[in-house]
């Protein structure tokens, strides 16, 4: 009988140890571990931090779906992979430490004969000065990367309606922390229903709101934009973005990295150089992400993270990690089985997977600040990777070395991408986006990197419609509840 | 001023659409968004389709 342990019960995570399980049934173990006691559809946390749902509706507790399915789940976080074991015990192995399940602070060694590293982010607060401390976001902002998070944003939000509801001017801040963040759609929706909630709460005329963010132009989202085909033409998603915040009266600042936070103020400098400030009284300020800090140790207990993970945290796969220039950049620089290359048995998928470079063009500013937004890799490229890692396990577990591994390259991998711009049956609007490729594919499609015929945007109350349902659906899905195998990543 | 031209006030705008009467009306008709979700359902199948073909089998060694 082999075991997968599973690191991360995010949506590569939860995708992989479903899948694993279904396909291997009981010959085989699958083991998930996470920090976390509850499952969470991060793209409705954008409406718990406008107060349009609750916490409730956008959580789960995974240990009833985990053992329904007869996952092994433990609530605990990953310290440190031993890849080739120990002297004494070849076998690979994981440390871990409890975090729940009335075991909080014991630690436990864990073997494994497949690994996938699905651990997501550390949202690295810490990285920006006054932003937080490590993982842990300080008092001057809020966020919405995780649900509780997102409560407390709306909490604060509301308090700020009331502010102006009683006359007085209030600015709000919303956009990205860092010159290195990535996930700027969250921020960007975010801006989007916090306009549209200052306008259903009537207080409209006595709210500013302000952009902030790392991309060199609103809706480059950190995939160097979209050229999108509508109605015969091919233009630029800034022109989409710029109009929608125009419209809605949002100013922008780009190009920025924010570099202190205090209360009520931030300091920002630009890759031109020029540095500013601004004053706000609610600001959502997303936090770069880094790895989640695991250590890997080789059978000698010699420290081999520098090996196993990059820099920042994030695991090596079968990418093209030479440093090359933008110029050079090519989609097979990308990953395509998100293999390990020193452990085979090892795999990483979602965030935790290092990409071998940004998809937008980096740029410095001349003090040397890097101003690069990183690429995203939630959603939908996390489910589909997640899904691809496990049929590979799979096969491995059954065939051994004739097994064949299954590809999910985000240069060949398509995407489809909501962003809500405000909530209600009636009143609603969301942004509806298809694009294919994710990475930009110069070589297949020399005139803007990705098919023009599949890349498309629009906005209206039918996207609206569209990410309530699917927010329905993949909570139906990640429940397990019944045809939850028929619903695509 | 109409609506669609509220942007050529603020120099930062002025690049950008804002929607007149006729757009705004069509982003919230209920039978347009009905057709547009079902158009936008067909090209999200599509990337769903292309995903699943573009999913392939390499050995493992």
């Amino acid at each position: 009988m082999a075991r997968l342990v599973i690191l991360g019960a995010g949506i590569a995570g939860h995708t992989a140890a479903t899948f694993a399980k279904k396909w291997l049934a009981d010959a085989h173990e699958v083991v998930v571990i996470s920090p976390n006691s509850l499952w969470n559809w991060i793209p409705s946390n954008i409406w718990v931090g406008v107060g349009k749902m609750d916490k409730k509706r956008v959580t789960f507790p995974l240990a009833p779906v985990y053992a329904k399915a007869g996952i092994d789940f433990r609530q605990a976080k990953a310290l440190a992979i031993y890849p080739e074991g120990k002297e004494s015990d070849k076998h690979p192995f994981v440390t871990i430490e409890y975090t729940g399940q009335g075991r909080e602070g014991q630690t436990e060694a864990l073997s494994y004969d497949y690994l996938i590293n699905a651990t997501g982010p550390k949202l690295n607060f810490g990285a920006t000065p006054g932003l937080g401390t490590g993982s842990h976001i300080g008092p001057h902002t809020v966020s919405v990367c995780t649900a509780d998070h997102a409560a407390e944003a709306h909490e604060r939000l509301r308090a700020i309606l009331d502010k102006a509801r009683q006359g007085h001017r209030q600015k709000i801040v919303v956009g990205t922390g860092h010159g290195t963040c990535t996930c700027h759609g969250a921020a960007f929706e975010y801006a989007l229903n916090v306009e549209h909630a200052a306008r259903q709460a009537g207080v409209r005329d006595r709210v500013d709101i302000q952009w902030i963010s790392n991309e060199p132009y609103p809706g480059d989202f950190g995939m160097d934009g979209m050229q999108l085909g509508i109605m015969g033409y091919v233009t630029s998603v800034r022109i989409m973005a710029e109009s929608l915040f125009s419209e809605r009266g949002i100013h922008w600042i780009n190009s920025a990295h924010v570099s202190k936070v205090d209360a009520g103020r931030l300091e920002y400098e630009q890759v031109d150089g020029t540095t500013g400030e601004e004053a706000f009284d609610f600001a959502m300020l997303i936090p770069p992400f880094s790895g989640v800090g695991l250590k890997a140790y080789d059978r000698q207990g010699t420290e081999i993270t520098d090996t196993m993970f990059l820099p920042n945290g994030f695991m090596r796969v079968d990418a093209d990690y030479t440093p090359k220039p933008y110029a050079e950049w090519k989609a097979s620089d990308w990953p395509v089985t998100y293999r390990n290359p020193d452990y085979p048995n090892v795999f990483a998928a979602g965030i935790a997977f290092a990409p071998p470079h940004p998809i937008s063009k980096p740029r410095t500013s001349p003090r040397g600040t890097p101003i690069t937004p990183m690429p995203p890799r939630t959603g939908m490229p996390s489910g589909t990777i997640g899904k691809a890692v496990a049929h590979s396990i799979v096969n491995l577990i059954r065939e051994g070395d004739r097994a064949k591994l299954h590809t999910a390259s985000m240069a060949e991998m398509g995407a489809i991408c909501v962003a809500s711009a405000g909530t209600g049956f009636q009143s609603g609007q969301a942004v509806s986006f298809t694009m294919y490729p994710l990475v930009k594919d110069f070589e297949t499609y020399p005139g803007t990197g990705r098919d023009t015929k599949r890349t498309y945007g629009e906005i209206g109350l039918s996207g609206h419609w569209i990410k309530y349902i699917l927010h329905h659906l993949f909570l139906w899905k990640a429940k397990l509840k019944p045809g939850w195998t028929l619903i695509p990543e | 001023m109409i609506k669609e031209e509220r942007n050529f006030a603020d120099p930062q705008f002025e690049t950008a659409m804002i929607p007149g009467r006729f757009q705004r009306t069509m982003r919230h008709c209920i039978v347009w968004q009905l057709i547009r979700m079902v158009f936008f359902s067909v090209r999200s199948i599509g990337i769903i389709m292309v995903n699943l073909k573009n999913e392939k089998e390499l050995p493992s060694t």
